[in-house]
């Protein structure tokens, strides 16, 4: 980790701040108002639009030596 | 049943008890994951507590390591938490008449399970009064979080006892893919996550994990537009 510490715990509490803020948006602050269609849409999607282009990389260029047996065990995960 | 408050708190707690065996190996994997990433236990743990969102956790962590700069860390990481905005609006009609303190106190502990818990039960029994539900929710959570914590923080000092260079930057990777591999369960899902990790490649010169953002805004709209087209087909 080359992070400083300063920058770590900024990201903590920016991180912890916006997802109280997502959880609690239409629980305390919007009132009982709902998505419009697409929107609901698009939100269905987003752990699935993140993570796998997340994680990509990281399986197929890994930074130590493990280089050739990572695909495989993605597919292995996935399979 | 949702009859009383004391019944709505037993099944709660009841209810939320299998999710221990997600919640407790997922917890300790962080602190496993925070620990070999160079994180003193004092960060893991306000990871773990103030955020208390695994896989947003994780995507942080891993952007940290990259040297993202800190809005695409916060942007990236959000996003993934964005869908807790569909469950904060589909229990609005049921818990938003509570006081304040207790919609912030249930924002804090609405996670992936106690919304799949809470949600279907709150449906079920719509007339239920508000401290009944309320406890329920608040109950599901009664094990869960502290599993959460207690994980964690034997994650982080089972991390420091693994000698240095024992693979444990695999363990993130792995851990991602254990939480992509269920959520592949309908063609636009599929279709999303295959965009993700095509763009993510081919962008991947972008500075600053630009890259990934764009990925992720256009898998988001390849898996919305192709649940629109097989309903369009049916």
């Amino acid at each position: 980790m080359t992070a400083d510490a300063a920058t770590i715990w900024t990201v903590i509490a920016g991180l912890a701040a916006g997802t109280f803020l997502i959880r609690f948006s239409f629980l305390g602050l919007f009132g009982q108002g709902s998505f419009p269609e697409w929107a609901l849409r698009m939100l269905r999607y987003t752990p699935v639009a993140v993570l796998p282009g997340l994680v990509a990389p990281l399986v197929l260029w890994p930074q130590a030596t493990q280089g050739e047996t990572d695909p495989a065990r993605l597919l292995a995960a996935l399979a | 049943m949702l009859t009383s408050v004391n019944a709505a708190i037993r099944r709660g707690l009841v209810d939320g008890l299998p999710f221990l065996l997600v919640i407790v190996p997922f917890g300790l994997l962080f602190g496993v994951a925070g620990t070999g990433a160079g994180l003193p236990i004092a960060q893991t743990m306000a990871f773990t507590v103030l955020v208390i969102a695994g896989a947003a956790q994780f995507t942080a962590l891993q952007l940290l390591q990259d040297n993202a700069p800190v809005l695409v860390i916060l942007l990236t990481s959000l996003a993934v938490n964005l869908r807790m905005a569909m469950y904060s609006a589909s229990l609005a009609p049921h818990l938003g008449k509570a006081k304040l303190w207790q919609k912030g106190l249930a924002a804090y502990l609405l996670v992936d399970q106690s919304y799949a818990l809470a949600h279907p039960a709150f449906e079920a029994e719509t007339e239920a009064p508000l401290a009944n539900k309320l406890a329920y929710f608040l109950a599901t959570m009664g094990t869960i979080a502290p599993a959460w914590y207690l994980a964690t923080y034997a994650g982080a000092r089972l991390g420091a006892a693994v000698p240095e260079g024992f693979a444990l930057d695999f363990a993130v990777p792995i851990t991602f893919i254990a939480l992509i591999a269920p959520a592949l369960k309908t063609l636009p899902h599929v279709a999303a996550a295959a965009t993700s990790v095509a763009l993510a490649l081919a962008l991947s010169w972008m500075p600053f994990s630009l890259g990934l953002i764009l990925a992720a805004l256009a898998a988001m709209a390849v898996g919305a537009q192709t649940e629109l087209w097989m309903e369009k087909r049916r």
